[in-house]
């Protein structure tokens, strides 16, 4: 059979020889047949004439010998795509929607599910990791909610008496990046401490190396580290030596004993450097939380056990030594155990879910439309295939035709799909924001592309499919019959359209709410008064080294010199420092007591956010001063021990009074500065109590993040800044250079991300939506063709046939704007967290909405009405 | 008894061309004619259907053909039997002979 095959295939290219050598024999034949008939005898046309008999008909043998020599399939398949094709470009238009449509589903489809599905479903890299969880114990809402975590004293607890857990480890991740020196420029790394325990629970091993032991764990044992495999590849160039290589990280000597694998990315792909979490056994700090517990379930033990096991041991952290006032006042006694994956994606997790339902929507609203067309194809064509049927063409061969057409413009909007899908891939991962984890592990998966390819492509063939069946059934003849008329299949067809286009506009409707809500809340969000000036302000980090610089004085006045210096710079009019700047994200709060309101038995201290600041801070932030001054040099050369508090602390401790004098844990207040955001443009604003670089304690200030005013371009001063700061310091690396109107930006984008996909979706269901209604009005229109041509004979207004025909499409745009408005109210919840300053039922959004909707739909209806109603009555009537 | 022209299943006609090259190479009229000649014209085919016939011999690998000059100093395309032609040939005729010698025992015997 292969041979045979075989022979077919070469005759595929040597069709025309085969041909002309089937032509010279059969020459031949004929000539010697007649030759033999005249040597018997026969006159010349007899003997001619009795050659072709006994040959029989010529070409019967060519067709014959034809079929012998190919693929017989292959060219019905040919001869049928190639009528298919034919009959798609006739219709170019239909057939150029459907492939867009098709296109648009798959395309736009894959590449947000690639995205989401890449963060949200791919399996973190541990061993039996869903036996891996967090614990924290759960702290009272009035200290902020979010669980704590554990002091040294809980940890050995917890580890000592649990039974649940198989192992118990802990972590830290250091808030503050350490700094790398020698082998190059210095460089910030962020690191993260991990007990013995919690490496061994995470089971991941080195590439090199080895990881820490237990007695590493232990106060004294020789400080190691181990890298991440992007830093040994890229600061050390992947050598082969590092392993007992020391590096000085913080101008401390530091031996690697391991590389990990490429990926590690624990507790967040941020982290570059591991050591080894020193607890003391014998520490006495319980109040000082700050490691965060990790859990490893034992085999067959579940969460539920882990939370009763969890809870049931914070309780009894009095055993450990806990004061009263922290059980009582601190935990509420409950356990947050969540599974490990949750705490990294977590954040992420409900605007990628909020997308994956947007883009869900528009794949409904693109196969709806594309069954839609479909049917309408079918629809004008059901006389043509009843002809056909009635002429004696094989209905398998009228279906095959149609399927293969369907087939053709599914394939041809697949392929397009796909590579839309590749693009948006790309195109997405380059436009997403930073802040959503494992951005760079992301690209298309054959599964997300199979299975959107798959659902489109079946959309497209089975509403290709069923029209075509039902066509060519004995039903269809009747269509003759009655001249396309008011037949029953049309008129389910009808409905089924009908029910798919009120579908579509209510997505849409839908689609086009939520993004009008982002759109609402995105504007509200910039109308936000910060607190301080972004514009014309450069940001830049700088964290010197402690070892390099006398304790804090020393960096203290490191900073006075080097802020002298840049005020020096042209184009600079102020600058100053600050330990967090607004809106990075950065935390740092303590407890506080205040001297004019002591504390009530068992009441728990405040918690405000803390923040050291030069002088000239305030003014280069453009932070309005309400009360008293800000810092000068002395404050903090002489320690004054002076602060400076927010504006809403006064406003909620001493309304009515100065705040000035007053004492706050020993400190006095200077002045009363304006509010400023600093978590957030769509939150509260906090209580600030701002500290001068040194103050009365001995306290002082480190890594700052420098804010500059400049009356040019702050860019522009960069150049000029890093030699100042390489002059004065070659060891002190600057990172995140940015403008404040960067930062303000970056703080927003994830709202603008979330905003602009959904005006994107919704912009394309408002397109479709209207392509459909388009696309029904056209059709009932040209079934009522000549019903409108006789009314028109009989003299109707023109005007008036028009109005017919756009209440049909407004009466379905209409239905499904209600059904949309009532889903879209029932969703709303979904994006409320999303939403600023714009309730989720925001009437003007709502209503705005509708009105743009169905001025869509009049204006698409109303194209098809003014067709019709021009259409010579004349014409009408004829078109039986 | 005069069957009719189309009547001749392909499988039959094939065993016939094969057997018919068995004792040399002919062109598609002179194993046409050889054909009636030796069912002694109670075969009447049609001549050209040998044609396809002899391509899907090719097809299979059983005959050969290559271009010629005939007796009649014609140039034609003549047609031998390969060896695994001859092979299958004589499975063919084994085949033939079993079915025949089977169906006359069938209908020897008395009902």
């Amino acid at each position: 059979m292969l041979r045979r095959w075989l022979h077919k295939l070469v005759a595929l290219f040597r069709r025309r020889r085969l041909d002309e050598e089937l032509d010279e024999e059969i020459r031949a034949h004929l000539e010697m047949a007649t030759e033999e008939n005249l040597r018997q005898g026969m006159g010349p046309r007899e003997a001619r004439l009795a050659a072709r008999r006994s040959f029989g008909g010529v070409d019967q043998v060519k067709e014959h010998h034809r079929d012998v020599r190919r693929f017989r399939w292959l060219d019905d398949l040919a001869q049928n795509g190639r009528l298919a094709l034919r009959s798609l470009l006739k219709d170019l238009g239909f057939a150029a929607v459907v492939i867009l449509t098709l296109a648009v589903a798959i395309g736009a489809n894959t590449a947000i599910f690639s995205v989401t599905d890449g963060v949200l479903r791919r399996p973190l890299s541990y061993p039996d990791e869903d036996r891996i969880v967090t614990v924290r114990a759960q702290t009272r809402p009035e200290t902020g909610g979010g669980g704590t975590s554990f002091s040294d004293r809980g940890f050995w607890h917890f580890v000592n008496n649990n039974r649940s857990f198989y192992i118990f480890a802990v972590y830290f991740t250091q808030s503050a990046p350490f700094t790398l020196t020698g082998d190059g420029d210095p460089l910030e790394v962020y690191a993260a401490a991990l007990t013995a325990s919690a490496f061994d629970l995470l089971g991941v091993l080195p590439q090199r190396g080895r990881l820490p032991t237990a007695e590493e764990d232990l106060p004294g044992a020789t400080q190691v580290i181990l890298l991440s495999d992007g830093l040994w590849r890229g600061r050390y160039g992947s050598d082969s030596a590092i392993i007992g290589r020391t590096l000085t990280v913080n101008g401390l000597p530091f031996e690697v004993i391991g590389v990990m694998p490429a990926g590690y990315d624990f507790p967040n792909p941020d982290i570059d450097v591991w050591s080894p979490l020193v607890l003391d056994r014998a520490s006495e700090n319980f109040s000082g939380h700050y490691i965060e517990g990790l859990g490893k379930r034992a085999a067959g033990s579940t969460v539920e056990s882990e939370i009763v096991d969890a809870e049931g041991l914070i309780s009894r952290f009095g055993e450990a030594g806990y004061p009263e006032e922290w059980l009582t006042g601190g935990f509420d006694g409950s356990a947050k155990v969540t599974p490990l994956k949750e705490t990294i994606v977590g954040d992420s997790r409900q605007p990628l879910l909020i997308l994956l339902g947007t883009v869900g929507f528009v794949l409904m609203i693109a196969c709806s439309n594309v069954a839609n067309l479909m049917l309408v194809r079918a629809e004008g064509r059901t006389r043509e295939s009843a002809v056909r049927l009635a002429l004696g063409s094989g209905r398998r061969r009228l279906i095959q035709q149609q399927m293969i057409e369907s087939a053709l413009l599914a394939l041809i909007g697949g392929a397009a799909g796909v590579l839309l899908a590749f693009l948006g891939t790309r195109l997405l991962v380059s436009l997403a924001p930073a802040s959503i984890p494992r951005l760079g592990e992301i690209g298309i998966r054959g599964s997300t592309l199979l299975f959107t390819t798959g659902l489109s492509v079946s959309v497209g063939l089975l509403f290709g499919l069923l029209p075509a069946l039902r066509s060519s059934s004995a039903k269809s003849l009747a269509v003759l019959r009655d001249g396309g008329r008011g037949s029953t299949v049309g008129r389910e067809r009808h409905r089924v359209r009908s029910a798919l286009v009120v579908t579509q506009v209510a997505l849409a409707l839908v689609l086009l709410v939520g993004s009008g809500l982002m759109v609402r809340s995105f504007q509200e969000l910039r109308t936000v008064d910060p607190g301080f000036q972004a514009g014309g302000l450069l940001t830049f980090g700088l964290r010197p080294l402690r070892t390099k610089y006398e304790g804090v004085e020393g960096i203290a006045r490191l900073y006075d010199r080097l802020i002298e210096q840049l005020e020096t710079v042209p184009g600079v009019l102020v600058a100053g420092g600050i330990t967090i700047l607004p809106l990075t994200g950065g935390r740092g709060y303590q407890t506080r007591l205040i001297e004019d309101f002591p504390l009530a038995d068992g009441e728990f201290p405040p918690v405000f956010h803390i923040r050291r600041a030069t002088p000239g801070y305030f003014a280069a932030m453009g932070v309005s001063v309400v009360e008293g001054r800000t810092f000068n040099q002395d404050d903090h050369n002489l320690r004054l021990g002076s602060i400076v508090i927010s504006n809403s602390l006064k406003q909620k401790y001493w309304p009515e009074v100065s705040a000035l004098g007053k004492r706050i844990s020993g400190a006095t207040v200077v002045g009363v500065v304006g509010d400023v955001h600093d978590s957030g443009l769509d939150t509260e604003v906090d209580e600030f109590i701002y500290h001068p670089m040194l103050d009365s304690v001995g306290g002082g200030v480190v890594a700052m993040t420098m804010v500059v005013r400049t009356e040019v371009d702050p860019v522009s001063i960069v150049p000029e800044t890093r030699r100042l700061i390489g002059e004065l310091d070659a060891d002190l690396p600057i990172t995140d250079v940015r403008s404040m109107s960067e930062v303000v930006g970056d703080s927003l984008s994830r709202t603008i991300f979330t905003m602009s996909l959904l005006t994107l979706a919704a912009a394309m269901a408002l397109f479709l939506g209207s392509v459909g209604i388009y696309g029904v009005i056209s059709y009932i229109v040209s079934q009522r063709t000549s019903e409108i041509g006789v009314r028109l004979a009989l003299g109707a207004d023109s005007t008036k046939v028009r109005r017919m025909s756009l209440m049909q499409g407004m009466r379905l745009a209409l239905a499904g704007v209600v059904i949309g408005l009532l889903a879209a109210a029932a969703m709303g919840r979904l994006l409320t967290s999303l939403l600023y300053g714009v309730s989720s039922f925001d009437p003007v959004t709502f209503v705005g909405g509708s009105l743009i909707f169905l001025a869509v739909a009049a204006f698409a209806a109303v194209i098809p009405a003014l067709r019709a109603s021009r259409i010579p009555p004349a014409v009408a009537l004829q078109s039986t | 008894m005069n069957r009719l022209k189309n009547d001749v299943p392909y499988g039959t006609l094939d065993l016939m061309i094969l057997k018919t090259l068995e004792r040399g190479p002919l062109h598609g009229f002179g194993l046409a004619r050889r054909i009636e000649q030796v069912s002694e014209n109670l075969v009447k085919l049609n001549q050209g259907s040998v044609y396809p016939a002899l391509l899907r011999l090719q097809q299979h690998g059983w005959i050969t053909a290559k271009w010629g000059v005939s007796e009649t100093n014609r140039r034609a395309k003549f047609y031998s039997l390969t060896r695994a032609g001859r092979k299958q040939l004589r499975s063919e005729i084994e085949n033939w002979e079993r079915t025949a010698s089977l169906m006359a025992r069938f209908l020897a015997t008395e009902p």
